[in-house]
Protein backbone atom coordinates (compact mmCIF):
# COMPACT_ATOMS: atom_id res chain seq x y z
CA UNK A 1 0.00 0.00 0.00
CA UNK A 2 1.16 3.40 -0.99
CA UNK A 3 0.18 6.27 1.43
CA UNK A 4 0.06 10.01 -0.06
CA UNK A 5 -0.50 13.18 1.30
CA UNK A 6 -2.95 13.99 3.98
CA UNK A 7 -3.32 10.60 5.21
CA UNK A 8 -4.73 8.82 1.71
CA UNK A 9 -4.07 5.96 0.25
CA UNK A 10 -4.57 4.14 -2.39
CA UNK A 11 -4.81 0.51 -2.18
CA UNK A 12 -5.28 -1.55 -5.61
CA UNK A 13 -6.19 -5.05 -4.60
CA UNK A 14 -7.35 -7.66 -6.72
CA UNK A 15 -8.68 -10.97 -5.38
CA UNK A 16 -10.53 -14.40 -6.17
CA UNK A 17 -10.82 -17.21 -4.57
CA UNK A 18 -7.03 -16.02 -4.22
CA UNK A 19 -5.25 -13.04 -4.32
CA UNK A 20 -4.50 -12.61 -8.09
CA UNK A 21 -2.62 -9.75 -8.19
CA UNK A 22 -2.03 -6.63 -5.79
CA UNK A 23 -1.23 -3.17 -7.62
CA UNK A 24 -0.42 0.05 -5.39
CA UNK A 25 -0.70 3.36 -6.57
CA UNK A 26 -0.03 6.63 -4.92
CA UNK A 27 -1.32 9.84 -6.03
CA UNK A 28 -1.47 13.72 -4.72
CA UNK A 29 -3.78 13.02 -1.79
CA UNK A 30 -6.21 11.11 -3.72
CA UNK A 31 -6.21 8.05 -5.78
CA UNK A 32 -5.65 7.83 -9.16
CA UNK A 33 -9.27 8.41 -10.81
CA UNK A 34 -10.70 10.09 -8.29
CA UNK A 35 -12.77 12.04 -10.52
CA UNK A 36 -15.49 9.01 -10.67
CA UNK A 37 -14.16 7.21 -7.38
CA UNK A 38 -17.34 6.95 -4.84
CA UNK A 39 -14.89 7.33 -2.03
CA UNK A 40 -14.16 11.12 -3.21
CA UNK A 41 -16.31 13.28 -1.56
CA UNK A 42 -16.45 10.86 1.86
CA UNK A 43 -14.37 12.67 4.70
CA UNK A 44 -13.53 9.11 6.74
CA UNK A 45 -12.06 5.90 6.03
CA UNK A 46 -13.57 4.60 2.82
CA UNK A 47 -12.77 1.41 0.68
CA UNK A 48 -14.16 1.71 -3.16
CA UNK A 49 -14.71 -2.43 -3.62
CA UNK A 50 -14.39 -2.54 -7.48
CA UNK A 51 -15.62 -6.28 -8.53
CA UNK A 52 -14.88 -7.57 -12.10
CA UNK A 53 -16.41 -10.25 -13.57
CA UNK A 54 -14.68 -13.78 -13.59
CA UNK A 55 -12.48 -14.15 -17.10
CA UNK A 56 -15.04 -14.36 -20.15
CA UNK A 57 -17.68 -13.73 -18.14
CA UNK A 58 -20.43 -11.03 -19.00
CA UNK A 59 -23.34 -11.70 -16.28
CA UNK A 60 -25.40 -8.84 -14.88
CA UNK A 61 -26.03 -8.85 -10.93
CA UNK A 62 -29.50 -7.48 -9.23
CA UNK A 63 -27.30 -7.36 -5.82
CA UNK A 64 -24.22 -7.40 -4.35
CA UNK A 65 -24.09 -8.71 -1.13
CA UNK A 66 -21.37 -7.95 1.05
CA UNK A 67 -20.14 -9.97 4.36
CA UNK A 68 -18.22 -7.23 5.91
CA UNK A 69 -15.75 -7.79 9.23
CA UNK A 70 -14.71 -5.39 11.36
CA UNK A 71 -14.05 -4.14 15.50
CA UNK A 72 -15.83 -7.02 16.31
CA UNK A 73 -18.78 -6.49 14.01
CA UNK A 74 -19.98 -8.85 11.73
CA UNK A 75 -22.72 -7.65 9.21
CA UNK A 76 -24.10 -9.03 6.18
CA UNK A 77 -25.70 -6.37 3.95
CA UNK A 78 -26.45 -5.74 0.60
CA UNK A 79 -26.05 -3.62 -2.29
CA UNK A 80 -28.96 -3.40 -4.78
CA UNK A 81 -28.80 -1.12 -8.07
CA UNK A 82 -32.36 0.16 -9.59
CA UNK A 83 -31.56 -2.40 -12.59
CA UNK A 84 -29.29 -4.99 -12.89
CA UNK A 85 -26.02 -3.68 -13.57
CA UNK A 86 -23.02 -5.00 -15.61
CA UNK A 87 -20.29 -5.94 -14.34
CA UNK A 88 -17.38 -3.96 -13.44
CA UNK A 89 -19.25 -2.49 -10.68
CA UNK A 90 -18.16 -0.59 -7.86
CA UNK A 91 -19.34 1.05 -4.57
CA UNK A 92 -18.02 3.24 -1.79
CA UNK A 93 -18.20 1.17 1.73
CA UNK A 94 -17.32 4.01 4.45
CA UNK A 95 -16.85 2.95 8.04
CA UNK A 96 -16.08 5.11 11.08
CA UNK A 97 -13.50 4.03 12.70
CA UNK A 98 -10.74 5.78 14.82
CA UNK A 99 -7.75 2.99 14.83
CA UNK A 100 -6.58 1.21 12.50
CA UNK A 101 -8.72 -1.72 11.61
CA UNK A 102 -8.56 -4.56 9.92
CA UNK A 103 -11.50 -5.53 7.78
CA UNK A 104 -12.39 -8.68 6.33
CA UNK A 105 -14.78 -7.98 2.92
CA UNK A 106 -16.48 -10.82 0.83
CA UNK A 107 -18.71 -10.03 -1.72
CA UNK A 108 -21.35 -12.50 -3.62
CA UNK A 109 -22.78 -11.15 -6.60
CA UNK A 110 -26.01 -12.57 -7.36
CA UNK A 111 -28.75 -12.17 -9.59
CA UNK A 112 -32.10 -13.72 -8.76
CA UNK A 113 -31.33 -14.99 -5.82
CA UNK A 114 -28.08 -17.05 -7.53
CA UNK A 115 -25.05 -16.26 -6.63
CA UNK A 116 -22.98 -15.55 -9.59
CA UNK A 117 -19.55 -15.61 -7.96
CA UNK A 118 -17.76 -14.44 -4.84
CA UNK A 119 -14.62 -13.11 -3.52
CA UNK A 120 -13.06 -12.05 -0.19
CA UNK A 121 -9.91 -10.05 0.94
CA UNK A 122 -8.89 -8.71 4.26
CA UNK A 123 -7.09 -5.51 4.46
CA UNK A 124 -5.66 -2.90 7.15
CA UNK A 125 -7.52 0.28 7.10
CA UNK A 126 -6.56 3.47 8.86
CA UNK A 127 -9.10 6.02 9.94
CA UNK A 128 -9.44 8.87 7.24
CA UNK A 129 -7.68 6.29 4.43
CA UNK A 130 -9.33 5.57 1.00
CA UNK A 131 -8.56 2.11 -0.26
CA UNK A 132 -9.45 0.43 -3.33
CA UNK A 133 -10.32 -3.10 -3.46
CA UNK A 134 -10.65 -4.50 -6.37
CA UNK A 135 -12.16 -8.12 -6.64
CA UNK A 136 -12.16 -10.56 -9.21
CA UNK A 137 -15.83 -12.49 -8.75
CA UNK A 138 -14.68 -16.35 -9.44
CA UNK A 139 -17.17 -19.22 -9.44
CA UNK A 140 -18.72 -20.13 -5.66
CA UNK A 141 -17.47 -23.55 -4.46
CA UNK A 142 -19.13 -26.46 -3.30
CA UNK A 143 -19.15 -25.96 -0.06
CA UNK A 144 -22.05 -27.68 1.99
CA UNK A 145 -24.92 -24.90 3.41
CA UNK A 146 -24.53 -24.29 7.51
CA UNK A 147 -21.44 -25.86 6.93
CA UNK A 148 -17.98 -23.66 8.50
CA UNK A 149 -15.15 -23.14 6.53
CA UNK A 150 -11.76 -21.48 6.92
CA UNK A 151 -11.27 -19.08 4.24
CA UNK A 152 -9.79 -20.59 1.13
CA UNK A 153 -11.15 -24.08 2.27
CA UNK A 154 -14.31 -24.96 -0.20
CA UNK A 155 -15.45 -21.41 -0.44
CA UNK A 156 -13.46 -17.60 -0.88
CA UNK A 157 -12.17 -15.70 2.54
CA UNK A 158 -9.12 -14.68 4.43
CA UNK A 159 -7.31 -18.16 5.64
CA UNK A 160 -7.50 -16.79 9.34
CA UNK A 161 -11.25 -16.35 9.34
CA UNK A 162 -14.16 -18.88 9.81
CA UNK A 163 -17.18 -18.67 7.65
CA UNK A 164 -19.95 -20.44 7.30
CA UNK A 165 -21.85 -21.53 3.64
CA UNK A 166 -24.83 -20.16 3.26
CA UNK A 167 -27.49 -21.89 1.19
CA UNK A 168 -26.77 -19.98 -1.85
CA UNK A 169 -23.17 -20.70 -1.62
CA UNK A 170 -22.00 -17.67 -0.34
CA UNK A 171 -19.25 -17.26 2.43
CA UNK A 172 -20.81 -15.33 5.77
CA UNK A 173 -17.61 -14.55 7.69
CA UNK A 174 -18.21 -16.16 11.48
CA UNK A 175 -15.02 -14.03 12.97
CA UNK A 176 -11.69 -13.68 12.59
CA UNK A 177 -9.46 -16.68 14.64
CA UNK A 178 -7.62 -15.31 16.94
CA UNK A 179 -4.71 -17.55 16.67
CA UNK A 180 -5.55 -19.74 13.19
CA UNK A 181 -8.18 -20.90 11.50
CA UNK A 182 -7.80 -24.97 11.30
CA UNK A 183 -9.40 -27.28 8.72
CA UNK A 184 -11.39 -30.40 10.14
CA UNK A 185 -10.72 -28.27 13.73
CA UNK A 186 -14.35 -29.42 15.07
CA UNK A 187 -15.45 -32.89 15.36
CA UNK A 188 -18.61 -34.29 17.03
CA UNK A 189 -21.89 -33.72 15.68
CA UNK A 190 -21.38 -30.54 13.46
CA UNK A 191 -17.89 -31.81 11.91
CA UNK A 192 -15.97 -28.49 10.18
CA UNK A 193 -13.42 -26.00 10.10
CA UNK A 194 -13.16 -23.96 13.49
CA UNK A 195 -10.91 -21.77 14.97
CA UNK A 196 -8.10 -23.48 16.75
CA UNK A 197 -8.26 -22.94 20.78
CA UNK A 198 -5.34 -22.14 22.81
CA UNK A 199 -6.12 -25.22 25.11
CA UNK A 200 -6.13 -25.61 28.60
CA UNK A 201 -9.74 -24.89 28.68
CA UNK A 202 -11.16 -25.57 32.57
CA UNK A 203 -13.27 -28.94 32.00
CA UNK A 204 -17.02 -27.62 32.66
CA UNK A 205 -15.90 -24.15 31.86
CA UNK A 206 -18.06 -22.11 29.26
CA UNK A 207 -15.90 -20.73 26.13
CA UNK A 208 -16.16 -19.01 23.06
CA UNK A 209 -14.64 -21.04 20.08
CA UNK A 210 -11.31 -20.27 19.09
CA UNK A 211 -10.46 -19.05 22.99
CA UNK A 212 -9.12 -22.21 24.96
CA UNK A 213 -10.83 -24.43 22.80
CA UNK A 214 -11.52 -25.01 18.99
CA UNK A 215 -14.70 -23.79 17.68
CA UNK A 216 -16.81 -21.62 15.65
CA UNK A 217 -16.09 -18.10 16.94
CA UNK A 218 -19.95 -16.49 17.61
CA UNK A 219 -20.49 -20.14 19.58
CA UNK A 220 -20.39 -20.82 23.13
CA UNK A 221 -18.84 -24.28 24.35
CA UNK A 222 -18.63 -26.25 27.15
CA UNK A 223 -14.91 -27.63 28.12
CA UNK A 224 -14.64 -31.04 28.00
CA UNK A 225 -11.06 -30.96 28.57
CA UNK A 226 -7.93 -29.35 26.72
CA UNK A 227 -9.26 -27.63 24.00
CA UNK A 228 -12.24 -29.39 22.75
CA UNK A 229 -15.93 -28.89 24.25
CA UNK A 230 -19.44 -29.10 23.30
CA UNK A 231 -21.76 -26.98 21.73
CA UNK A 232 -23.67 -24.69 24.31
CA UNK A 233 -25.83 -22.64 21.40
CA UNK A 234 -24.67 -19.78 18.52
CA UNK A 235 -24.79 -16.63 19.61
CA UNK A 236 -27.13 -14.09 18.02
CA UNK A 237 -24.63 -11.33 18.26
CA UNK A 238 -20.99 -12.73 18.68
CA UNK A 239 -19.54 -14.27 21.77
CA UNK A 240 -17.48 -12.28 24.09
CA UNK A 241 -14.34 -13.82 25.27
CA UNK A 242 -14.02 -12.97 29.28
CA UNK A 243 -10.71 -13.05 30.74
CA UNK A 244 -10.83 -14.91 34.08
CA UNK A 245 -14.55 -15.93 33.95
CA UNK A 246 -16.61 -17.69 31.37
CA UNK A 247 -17.01 -16.63 28.15
CA UNK A 248 -20.47 -15.46 26.85
CA UNK A 249 -23.14 -14.63 24.35
CA UNK A 250 -22.91 -10.83 23.89
CA UNK B 1 32.79 -41.07 -61.17
CA UNK B 2 29.66 -44.16 -61.63
CA UNK B 3 28.96 -43.95 -65.02
CA UNK B 4 25.13 -44.55 -64.03
CA UNK B 5 25.35 -41.19 -62.07
CA UNK B 6 26.74 -39.82 -65.08
CA UNK B 7 24.38 -40.56 -67.42
CA UNK B 8 21.04 -39.41 -64.62
CA UNK B 9 22.82 -35.72 -64.49
CA UNK B 10 23.32 -35.69 -68.47
CA UNK B 11 19.73 -36.99 -69.10
CA UNK B 12 19.18 -33.78 -66.18
CA UNK B 13 20.81 -31.66 -67.88
CA UNK B 14 19.38 -32.50 -71.50
CA UNK B 15 15.92 -32.42 -69.95
CA UNK B 16 16.64 -28.80 -68.31
CA UNK B 17 18.13 -27.62 -71.68
CA UNK B 18 15.07 -28.59 -73.49
CA UNK B 19 12.56 -26.98 -70.97
CA UNK B 20 14.93 -23.92 -71.13
CA UNK B 21 14.70 -24.03 -75.11
CA UNK B 22 10.73 -24.07 -75.07
CA UNK B 23 10.64 -21.32 -72.56
CA UNK B 24 12.68 -19.15 -74.41
CA UNK B 25 11.03 -20.37 -77.54
CA UNK B 26 7.77 -19.54 -76.41
CA UNK B 27 9.07 -16.23 -75.12
CA UNK B 28 10.05 -15.38 -79.14
CA UNK B 29 6.95 -16.40 -79.92
CA UNK B 30 5.32 -13.84 -78.16
CA UNK B 31 7.98 -10.86 -78.76
CA UNK B 32 7.51 -11.98 -82.34
CA UNK B 33 3.50 -11.45 -81.87
CA UNK B 34 4.25 -7.99 -79.73
CA UNK B 35 6.63 -6.94 -82.79
CA UNK B 36 4.26 -7.32 -85.27
CA UNK B 37 1.30 -5.61 -83.43
CA UNK B 38 3.54 -2.53 -82.65
CA UNK B 39 4.12 -2.53 -85.95
CA UNK B 40 0.65 -2.20 -86.67
CA UNK B 41 0.32 0.40 -83.24
CA UNK B 42 -2.08 -2.11 -81.45
CA UNK B 43 0.07 -1.38 -78.65
CA UNK B 44 -2.41 -2.85 -76.13
CA UNK B 45 -1.55 -6.33 -77.87
CA UNK B 46 1.89 -6.05 -78.17
CA UNK B 47 2.31 -5.02 -74.59
CA UNK B 48 0.34 -7.92 -73.03
CA UNK B 49 2.44 -9.98 -76.07
CA UNK B 50 5.91 -8.13 -74.48
CA UNK B 51 4.79 -8.82 -71.32
CA UNK B 52 4.40 -12.41 -71.53
CA UNK B 53 7.89 -12.82 -72.80
CA UNK B 54 9.07 -10.26 -70.17
CA UNK B 55 7.55 -13.20 -67.52
CA UNK B 56 8.70 -16.30 -69.18
CA UNK B 57 12.25 -14.88 -69.40
CA UNK B 58 12.66 -11.91 -67.18
CA UNK B 59 16.57 -12.16 -67.60
CA UNK B 60 16.40 -11.37 -70.83
CA UNK B 61 17.00 -7.67 -72.43
CA UNK B 62 14.66 -7.26 -75.54
CA UNK B 63 11.40 -7.62 -73.70
CA UNK B 64 12.15 -4.94 -71.35
CA UNK B 65 13.45 -2.85 -74.19
CA UNK B 66 10.15 -3.38 -76.57
CA UNK B 67 8.04 -3.10 -72.97
CA UNK B 68 9.27 0.69 -73.00
CA UNK B 69 9.16 1.67 -76.32
CA UNK B 70 5.17 -0.06 -76.16
CA UNK B 71 4.38 1.82 -72.79
CA UNK B 72 6.08 5.08 -73.99
CA UNK B 73 3.59 4.76 -77.58
CA UNK B 74 0.66 4.50 -74.85
CA UNK B 75 2.02 7.44 -73.03
CA UNK B 76 2.69 5.62 -69.99
CA UNK B 77 6.19 7.33 -69.15
CA UNK B 78 6.77 6.15 -65.38
CA UNK B 79 6.24 2.36 -65.97
CA UNK B 80 8.34 2.69 -69.18
CA UNK B 81 11.38 4.33 -67.66
CA UNK B 82 11.14 1.66 -65.18
CA UNK B 83 11.70 -0.93 -68.53
CA UNK B 84 14.31 1.43 -69.71
CA UNK B 85 16.00 0.94 -66.87
CA UNK B 86 15.51 -3.01 -66.68
CA UNK B 87 17.09 -2.81 -70.09
CA UNK B 88 20.49 -0.88 -69.36
CA UNK B 89 20.51 -3.06 -66.20
CA UNK B 90 20.71 -6.01 -68.54
CA UNK B 91 23.02 -5.08 -71.18
CA UNK B 92 26.44 -3.31 -71.83
CA UNK B 93 26.93 0.56 -71.70
CA UNK B 94 27.89 0.05 -75.33
CA UNK B 95 24.56 -1.70 -76.47
CA UNK B 96 23.79 0.26 -79.73
CA UNK B 97 19.42 0.30 -78.52
CA UNK B 98 20.61 2.09 -75.63
CA UNK B 99 20.64 5.66 -77.04
CA UNK B 100 17.43 4.66 -79.01
CA UNK B 101 15.74 4.02 -75.80
CA UNK B 102 16.81 6.66 -73.92
CA UNK B 103 15.77 9.40 -76.50
CA UNK B 104 12.26 7.33 -76.48
CA UNK B 105 12.38 8.01 -72.83
CA UNK B 106 13.18 11.36 -72.97
CA UNK B 107 10.70 11.94 -75.47
CA UNK B 108 7.86 10.02 -73.42
CA UNK B 109 9.24 12.61 -70.76
CA UNK B 110 8.90 15.85 -72.93
CA UNK B 111 4.76 14.44 -74.00
CA UNK B 112 3.85 14.12 -70.35
CA UNK B 113 5.15 17.44 -68.91
CA UNK B 114 2.89 18.79 -71.80
CA UNK B 115 0.24 17.07 -70.81
CA UNK B 116 0.01 16.88 -67.61
CA UNK B 117 1.91 19.85 -66.19
CA UNK B 118 1.65 22.51 -68.25
CA UNK B 119 -1.64 21.96 -70.23
CA UNK B 120 -1.76 24.10 -73.66
CA UNK B 121 -3.24 27.72 -73.48
CA UNK B 122 -6.71 27.12 -75.40
CA UNK B 123 -7.70 30.24 -77.53
CA UNK B 124 -11.14 29.30 -75.78
CA UNK B 125 -11.61 28.50 -71.91
CA UNK B 126 -11.46 25.36 -71.56
CA UNK B 127 -14.94 23.37 -71.01
CA UNK B 128 -15.61 22.05 -67.31
CA UNK B 129 -15.67 18.50 -67.52
CA UNK B 130 -19.26 17.50 -67.25
CA UNK B 131 -20.63 15.80 -63.88
CA UNK B 132 -21.05 12.78 -65.68
CA UNK B 133 -17.48 12.16 -66.77
CA UNK B 134 -16.00 13.27 -63.62
CA UNK B 135 -15.05 10.64 -60.76
CA UNK B 136 -16.95 10.60 -57.92
CA UNK B 137 -13.53 10.95 -55.65
CA UNK B 138 -12.61 14.28 -57.40
CA UNK B 139 -16.14 15.82 -56.06
CA UNK B 140 -15.81 18.14 -53.11
CA UNK B 141 -18.87 17.15 -51.68
CA UNK B 142 -17.66 13.23 -51.56
CA UNK B 143 -14.83 14.45 -49.54
CA UNK B 144 -16.89 16.58 -47.20
CA UNK B 145 -19.61 13.60 -46.95
CA UNK B 146 -16.72 11.25 -46.32
CA UNK B 147 -15.28 13.12 -43.71
CA UNK B 148 -18.52 14.12 -42.30
CA UNK B 149 -19.12 10.12 -41.56
CA UNK B 150 -15.89 9.65 -40.19
CA UNK B 151 -16.31 12.26 -37.62
CA UNK B 152 -19.66 11.26 -36.55
CA UNK B 153 -18.41 7.60 -36.39
CA UNK B 154 -15.59 8.25 -34.20
CA UNK B 155 -17.66 10.53 -32.23
CA UNK B 156 -20.32 7.96 -31.55
CA UNK B 157 -17.39 5.33 -31.13
CA UNK B 158 -15.98 7.47 -27.84
CA UNK B 159 -19.20 7.80 -26.88
CA UNK B 160 -20.05 4.13 -26.60
CA UNK B 161 -16.21 3.95 -25.33
CA UNK B 162 -16.86 6.35 -22.84
CA UNK B 163 -20.39 4.46 -22.16
CA UNK B 164 -19.10 1.38 -21.28
CA UNK B 165 -15.34 2.55 -19.73
CA UNK B 166 -17.01 3.22 -16.43
CA UNK B 167 -18.02 0.75 -13.81
CA UNK B 168 -21.66 -0.02 -13.20
CA UNK B 169 -21.93 2.17 -9.37
CA UNK B 170 -23.40 0.37 -6.68
CA UNK B 171 -25.36 1.94 -4.19
CA UNK B 172 -22.85 2.83 -1.08
CA UNK B 173 -22.86 1.50 2.43
CA UNK B 174 -21.83 2.65 5.64
CA UNK B 175 -20.67 1.18 8.34
CA UNK B 176 -21.08 2.84 11.61
CA UNK B 177 -19.30 1.09 14.92
CA UNK B 178 -22.84 -0.89 15.47
CA UNK B 179 -23.78 -1.72 12.17
CA UNK B 180 -23.34 -1.33 8.15
CA UNK B 181 -26.26 0.20 6.07
CA UNK B 182 -26.71 0.47 2.24
CA UNK B 183 -28.00 3.80 1.13
CA UNK B 184 -30.36 4.61 -1.07
CA UNK B 185 -29.26 4.14 -4.94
Amino acid sequence: MTRGPGNHACLGVRAGLGVRAVLAIAALGACSGDATDPCTDRAGACITVRVDPAAGETARLDTLELDLLYAGIHQTVASAPATPAALPAELAVAFEITEPTSIGIVVAGTRGGTVLGTAARTLALNPAEHAILELELAAPATCTAGTLYCGGHQLVGSADTLYACNPTGAPHARGICPLACRVGAVTGAVPGDGCRGAGGCVTGGFYCGGDKLDGDPQSLYRCTGGSTGTLVRTCDRGCAINAGTDDACR
Amino acid sequence: MRPWLASILVLQLAARVAVADDVETAAQVHLDRGIAAFGAADYATARAEFQAANELVPYKANPYRWLALTKVAQGDCAQARLDVDSFVSRVTADDPRVPELVRARDGCRSLAVDRVVAPPRLATAPQAPTTSSRSLVTRWWFWAAVGGLAVTATGLALLATHGDAGPARLPAITCTPTACTPEAP
